[in-house]
């Protein structure tokens, strides 16, 4: 599985990046598989963002499956309150996506 | 209820988003419902667009002057990397420093942005009313964000790769200046009100760092977020106003895409219509005015926008409303034939808003 991640960071910078689940280190996939399931994801994309908040974090998810007859799924989230949960994997997500770019350890 | 939308049911008649999201931004409980309801009745028809202004109902009071000593009231909190606001009060107004230097930062560049508002524009606190500055440090997870959620200020760490902190003297008066944006009748969140809710951020923090630093138009730096990012991301600031374009050009960041003129307007559906992208136009507005003036840009440019801010009350603003406004107030100020209106005139010439 390959998800392609795209963080709009609130501050006027996008982020984006891909990566296979199998390259996620073996903790972070067991998160991954566990909090982005297609129930939680889109309860998460349905979460309405704050009005008044302004500066938020916007994310977009697409997971591409490894067979090929299964289609892709995207999802678009924004900050609110009640799908924090899923919003910090995506972040831990962009950050080793970040972190294999910039080839740290 | 005004007649405008009172004159059907709700979910029969479909504004366009941005009035709906003006509501939203404006209007009471029950109006704010109502907007809400529209809002779903629209996403699942999507079909009529009809044109609308924003009922008189949503005007706001301009900030009244104080004519009494400020009293600036803060709180900061430990939100302790979890996802709660505001978590754990560590430092409220009149108490010492505490270890954390980070809960220290942001409490002296609360007071700054709060000295700024009061000792020049006379606005007491945020809302005009001396309401409390609450802020939460340590905001999630390797969080690369700051932002105003309605009520308070939440500054994340940032991952220590691509953001090494949000507290930063133009980050912070631009989280805050939202604030007074909202409380002074608010611009939606979207397109060039948008742009102009974000610049009008943007040129207040620069204008906090500049007062605390007692800096001249010229000697300021016109960045914003100045020394946020990481140490291997070549860049310097999030923004540069007098730059836009410039403020970095990285391999994973990508090049900073703000335009200074109207020709280079990016029509996008992304950023809430580039709300962080056309800002830039505005942005270098103020920019060229400050520094024809010379001097404090606080001093005239920043009054000339601040008053414009108080009195437009027009939520979906555009950049041409804006601009005509900010020469009426420089002609209110200080006269139809004077430099100041004159070069803000000008400026606007400049960036390709035509007046």
């Amino acid at each position: 599985m390959k998800l392609f991640l795209r963080i709009f960071t609130g501050q006027g910078i996008t982020l984006q990046g891909e990566i296979n689940l199998s390259n996620l280190p073996n903790d972070m996939a067991r998160q991954v598989q566990a909090t982005l399931t297609q129930e939680n994801l889109t309860a998460a994309a349905a979460a309405q963002p704050n009005p008044h908040m302004v500066d938020a974090s916007e994310y977009e998810l697409v997971i591409h499956p490894d067979d090929p007859n299964q289609t892709s799924q995207r999802y678009e989230l924004v900050d609110a309150d009640d799908n924090i949960d899923v919003l910090e994997v995506l972040d831990d997500i962009m950050h080793e996506i970040v972190r294999r770019k910039k080839g740290q350890s | 209820m005004n007649s405008h939308y009172g004159c059907c049911h709700p979910i029969q008649c479909i504004l366009p988003p941005h009035v709906v999201e003006a509501i939203k931004l404006r209007g009471d409980e029950e109006q704010r419902k109502m907007a809400e309801a529209l809002a779903k009745q629209a996403e699942a028809t999507r079909e009529s667009r009809q044109e609308a202004t924003p009922p008189d109902s949503f005007l706001a009071a301009p900030v009244l002057a104080m004519g009494v000593a400020p009293a600036v009231n803060r709180e900061v909190y430990d939100g302790k990397r979890r996802a709660t606001l505001p978590g754990t009060l560590v430092r409220a107004e009149g108490e010492d420093p505490v270890d954390d230097p980070v809960v220290n930062q942001v409490y002296d560049l609360t007071g700054d942005v709060f000295n700024l508002y009061f000792d020049i524009y006379r606005r007491n606190s945020l809302d005009g009313q001396g309401s409390t500055i609450v802020s939460t440090v340590h905001h999630r997870r390797r969080y690369n964000n700051a932002f105003w959620n309605g009520t308070q200020m939440a500054y994340g760490d940032g991952d220590g790769t691509l953001f090494q902190t949000f507290v930063e003297a133009s980050v912070v008066g631009h989280e805050l200046s939202h604030a007074v944006v909202q409380y002074s009748g608010g611009l939606v969140y979207r397109d060039q009100a948008g742009a102009l809710n974000e610049s009008f951020a943007d040129v207040f923090g620069s204008l906090s760092k500049q007062y605390t630093l007692r800096q001249t138009a010229a000697e300021a730096d016109w960045l914003v977020g100045q020394g946020i990012l990481g140490s291997d991301i070549n860049g310097v600031a999030l923004r540069s106003m007098k730059a836009p374009g410039t403020a970095y050009d990285d391999s994973t960041l990508g090049k900073d895409p703000q335009p200074y003129h109207m020709d280079f307007y990016l029509n996008t559906s992304s950023d809430n219509g580039g709300v962080h992208i056309n800002s830039g136009i505005p942005n270098h507005a103020f920019y060229l005015v400050s520094q024809y003036l010379g001097g404090y840009a606080w001093e005239k440019a920043g009054q000339i926008w601040y008053d414009t801010m108080q009195v437009i009350n027009n939520p979906l603003a555009t950049f041409n409303d804006w601009a005509d406004k900010t020469v009426e107030m420089a002609r209110e100020r200080f006269g139809a034939g004077s430099m100041e209106t004159v070069l803000t005139r000008r400026a606007w010439k400049l960036v390709g808003v035509d007046l």
